[in-house]
């Protein structure tokens, strides 16, 4: 039995490796995703996800919530992160979530600060476009409420969420007052994840939402369906776990991604993880791997994450999460 | 380029801080441990016999039996000497639902059909061998304990049992399921009865089945006790269509860390009857972290007038699977060295070495009737060069106790057994109450007790001055004991454990110019402490150092003629302080878990009657009237007081090998 384990974990780690290989391999020889927003719902909410790939539909943190409702943390829990690409963009975001009776309730935000690029060509505007700035001030904002529950062995859940864009138009063109071109969309997300195997597999249908117009042209949202497994491990004194996912977008697009977590604790209540992952991205200007690592002390645990641009280009991201 | 920059160094600046800064505030707390005085109370070896825990004489053959079909072991699928059938447990165990498709997967069976499984040490030799069991508790099932044992095993064998270590590991990870870990501990000795009367295989007519022994570890120490429980019964108490018909003869029970309560036939904490039982336990227990078998040894009840007795050894520094070699130190599983302070653990061959020698030594006195390891249970310094190197709190009854008060009858504190009144002079805390067991919460130990509280020193701004020496006196009818015949073989009974807690000085004496002539004896009495404790308090001068000091008292003996005789207790035994235990690594984590860092385990002092007729000719055993603690020689303290009794005739050879210390 202790070698059949073995011999399953050995299996699993492959195929992870495997999964974050190919996907690495894939993110190469890619075409840019179809043009899709508003912007805060293309990006990675937390450290943590930018590490593992974002594959993060069967992960559990108050974050999950941007990935899969279901997953939404049956503690009670807080976490904020903070984000930076390049010089001009900032982006914060913070989840919480909280149980009542069998109900699990989250709230969650992503807020992006950033400048756009002045032609109407570039908008949607694609995560790699953060590293470079622009001209015109815009945000991006994706705001949710969520609820959990578990039935018959299933965990189920939903978010409604609104997610908009912003973008100020250039002062220096017009002498008048600027005015802003706002893009809105009410958007629901549904998930389930149940355990499979040695881990949990998770399943999650996000953005389900009419396209959303700014200065009058109609765009769409990134309307997808996301399936992954993760699970965690002891090996001696390390805990590790795989993270595998794949999301198809209605419009075609599918992006596989994987990431591998290790971590090691020296005294109950704390431990350091290491983290790596990767994933198909949206335009070829953001490399498809991510790392992080993060330091648990307790409640609390600060997770910093990597992700990679052309031009040897990085943005940063550091959340604290209290438990 | 330099925002970049600076933004990672802001972030790596930050997060090494805070790392760096919330790991120094996390630091483990230093190992802490009670003050060692075994190299003194362990300093006497007065039983002469050979050492129990040594291999004794036998060659030792070992062998399997079981389904010869098993999935995961080898040994129990290719090398049974013994083909054994299946049972069906399915009436005590449950699997739930969503696991039973694993199970089945993995081992290859249902609870329908569960094998009996064991791996057996045996002596070489016609025989007949008295027939020990023993059952290994829950643990990883995929880990499997069963193998844990082969240290006794080898141990035993050699002396001349017959040691079964019973495989259960298909039902560990399951709760309430100890029933079912009874019963099957009784199945496998249908088994051995089946082999004892075949008229072929190696133990045909090698088993005495009439000396039997059945031990349990954790679970399945409740296990063992519940099996000797069942034995005599008709039916299951929990469904009367399961039908018993054991009546095998269980002589004694070992427990060792076990459970209690985890499983209650009808609801009720298991009663048990006329078995000898042994009780181990660890200070340092990290899953079973208190000490609940206690409650089992105070349940054990002698009946049936027969020779019976029961001990306890709770071992300092001992943890819950060192007992077991596969367990080990991982008492929180495998990852305990994160949680739990393993460096504060005896080693582990000095744990299996105290396994060995109590329960060999238990089972040679109570299965080969070898009474010369008796000494042990009363006293346990009788027997100081053979325990390793800790601290033991000790615990012993036998079946001749007569209560003279046991705080469990009433709510009257100035009464105990039937002809027995109890008066006090000068105590600051006098109290009963049920003794707690360390442990958050409400659970307790079931046992009541009385607290006695003292401080001779007076208040005022002299330090030195002391009043008359508090006591508790216990006044017993002639009556009682003349129909208890009481001799001067006669021993008396005390359990005292000595807590933390320090009364402060007694108030100032209203009138201090008239002087009763008991007065000015006390006068005298305290004119001695006096000195002593001024010597004490300038050793001592900070309030909590006191703790360390080893409380004693005078136990003084009075006939119906006004004949005394005193004893001091510390003569009988170590009168500790509590143990401290700190189980965690991290800061804080013991005190959070846990009501109290220490355990109440009353260590049982017998002063023999004889002793006290020694030191005063004139007094005279057989017309005893009062027993009287006088706290003379600590001059404060608190003390947890328990089973007052007396043998009216003890054995003699429960009390060979006498300390003189």
């Amino acid at each position: 039995m202790r070698t059949d384990r073995f011999h399953r974990i050995f299996c699993v780690a492959a195929l992870a490796l495997s999964a974050i290989v190919l996907s690495a391999h894939l993110a190469a020889a890619q075409n840019a995703a179809p043009d899709t927003g508003p912007l805060a719902l293309l990006l990675p909410a937390s450290a943590r996800a930018a590490a593992i790939g974002n594959a993060a539909v069967a992960g559990r943190d108050e974050y999950a919530v941007f990935q899969n409702p279901a997953r939404l943390n049956a503690t009670t829990g807080f976490g904020m992160t903070l984000a930076t690409y390049g010089a001009s963009t900032r982006a914060l975001a913070a989840a919480s979530a909280s149980t009542i009776g069998p109900v699990t309730l989250g709230w969650a935000l992503q807020a992006v600060d950033f400048a756009a690029p002045r032609t109407s060509t570039t908008y949607p505007v694609a995560p790699a476009s953060l590293m470079s700035g622009g001209e015109s001030d815009a945000f991006s904002l994706v705001a949710m409420v969520s609820g959990a529950m578990t039935y018959k062995g299933f965990r189920i859940g939903t978010s409604v969420k609104y997610a908009e864009d912003m973008v100020r138009r250039n002062s220096t063109d017009l002498p008048v007052v600027a005015l802003p071109s706002r893009g809105a969309a009410w958007l629901l997300d549904i998930g389930t994840s149940h355990p499979l195997w040695t881990g949990i597999a998770g399943l999650s249908i996000q953005n389900v939402g009419q396209p959303y117009l700014l200065r009058g042209t109609p765009y769409s949202v990134p309307t997808q369906l996301a399936l992954g497994w993760s699970a965690q491990y002891a090996w001696g004194p390390f805990d590790y776990g795989f993270h595998t996912q794949v999301t198809a977008r209605r419009n075609g697009w599918v992006s596989p991604a994987a990431g591998f977590e290790l971590g090691w604790s020296w005294i109950d209540g704390y431990n350091v993880t290491v983290r790596a992952g990767a994933h198909r991205t949206e335009t070829a200007d953001e490399k498809p791997v991510g790392a992080g690592f993060s330091f648990g002390a307790d409640r609390l645990n600060l997770d910093y994450g990597a992700s990679f641009y052309s031009g040897s280009q990085m943005a940063h991201r550091l959340t604290v999460r209290w438990r | 380029m330099s925002m970049h920059l600076s933004w990672r160094t802001t972030i790596a600046s930050l997060a090494v801080g805070l790392a760096v800064g919330l790991s120094l505030a996390a630091c483990s707390q230093p190992l802490k441990f009670s003050k060692d005085d075994s190299a003194t109370v362990l300093a006497f070896q007065t039983i002469t016999a050979e050492n129990p825990a040594e291999p004794g004489a036998f060659k030792v053959v070992r062998m399997f039996y079981g389904s010869g079909t098993d999935k995961q072991r080898k040994e129990f699928k290719d090398s049974v000497t013994y083909k054994t059938k299946a049972v069906d447990v399915s009436p005590y165990v449950t699997v739930p639902p969503t696991a039973a498709g694993d199970r089945k997967d993995f081992w290859g069976f249902d609870m329908k059909a569960v094998p009996l499984n064991a791996r057996v040490w045996y002596p070489e030799g016609t025989g007949p061998f008295p027939l020990v069991l023993v059952v290994h508790g829950n643990h990883n099932a995929e880990d499997f304990s069963d193998p844990g044992y082969g240290y006794l095993g080898e141990l035993l064998a050699s002396r001349g049992f017959i040691l079964a270590s019973v495989d259960e590991n298909f039902i560990n990870g399951l709760s309430g399921e100890n029933d079912g870990r009874a019963w099957l501990m009784l199945k496998h000795l249908e088994q051995w009865k089946r082999f004892n009367d075949s008229s072929a295989g190696p133990l045909s007519h090698k088993i005495d089945m009439d000396r039997i022994a059945v031990m349990g570890h954790s679970r399945g120490g409740e296990a063992a006790a519940l099996a000797a429980a069942f034995n005599t019964l008709k039916f299951y108490p929990d469904d009367a269509k399961q039908k018993f018909k054991f009546n095998f003869h269980i002589r004694s029970v070992v427990a060792i860390a076990p459970v209690d309560g985890q499983y209650k036939p009808a609801s009720k904490y298991t009663p048990l009857e006329n078995v000898n039982y042994l009780l181990l336990h660890g200070s340092h227990d990290g899953d079973v972290s208190t000490a609940v078998g206690m409650r089992q040894y105070e349940r054990l009840r002698f009946t049936d007038g027969q020779e019976h007795f029961k001990a306890m050894f709770f071992m300092y520094r001992a943890n819950h699977g060192q007992w077991n070699s596969v367990w080990q130190n991982k008492d929180n599983g495998p990852r305990s060295g994160r949680s739990l302070e393993l460096a504060a653990l005896v080693p582990i061959e000095d744990q299996r070495q105290m396994g060995k020698l109590v329960i060999s030594g238990f089972l040679e006195a109570t299965l080969h009737g070898k009474s010369e390891y008796l000494p042990m249970f009363r006293d346990h310094r009788t027997a100081g060069h053979w325990f390793p190197k800790s601290m033991y709190t000790t615990r012993f009854m036998e079946s001749g106790f007569r209560t003279l008060a046991d705080y469990e009858d009433d709510i009257d504190v100035t009464t105990g057994a039937s002809g027995v009144t109890i008066e006090t002079d000068s105590l600051a805390t006098w109290k009963e109450n049920v003794i707690p067991f360390r442990g958050m919460g409400t659970d307790d130990q079931r046992n009541n007790a009385v607290w006695i509280g003292w401080n001779n020193r007076i208040a005022g701004p002299d330090t030195t001055k002391m009043g008359r020496p508090a006591s508790y006196t216990l006044t017993i009818a002639d009556s009682l004991v003349k129909s208890w015949n009481v001799t001067d073989k006669g021993v008396l009974h005390l359990s005292v454990a000595p807590t933390k807690d320090k009364p402060s000085p007694r108030a100032l004496p209203k009138d201090t110019t008239k002087k009763s002539d008991s007065t000015k004896k006390a006068d005298s009495l305290a004119a001695t402490l006096k000195a002593d404790s001024a010597k004490s308090a300038a050793k001592n001068p900070k309030k909590d150092e006191a703790d360390t000091i080893p409380v004693d008292f005078t136990v003084e003996l009075t006939d119906a003629d006004g004949h005394t005789a005193r004893m001091p207790i510390s003569r009988y035994g170590a009168v500790r302080r509590p143990l401290d235990v700190h189980l965690y690594r991290r800061k804080g984590r013991d005190e959070q878990r846990f009501t109290n860092t220490f355990e109440y385990v009353p260590q049982s002092f017998l002063l023999p009657l004889a002793d006290f007729a020694a030191a005063s000719p004139e007094f005279r055993p057989e017309r005893l009237k009062s027993i009287r603690l006088l706290f003379n020689k600590t001059f404060v303290g608190t003390i947890i007081l328990d089973d007052v009794g007396i043998t009216p005739s003890m054995s003699a050879k429960y009390m060979a090998a006498p300390l003189k210390p």
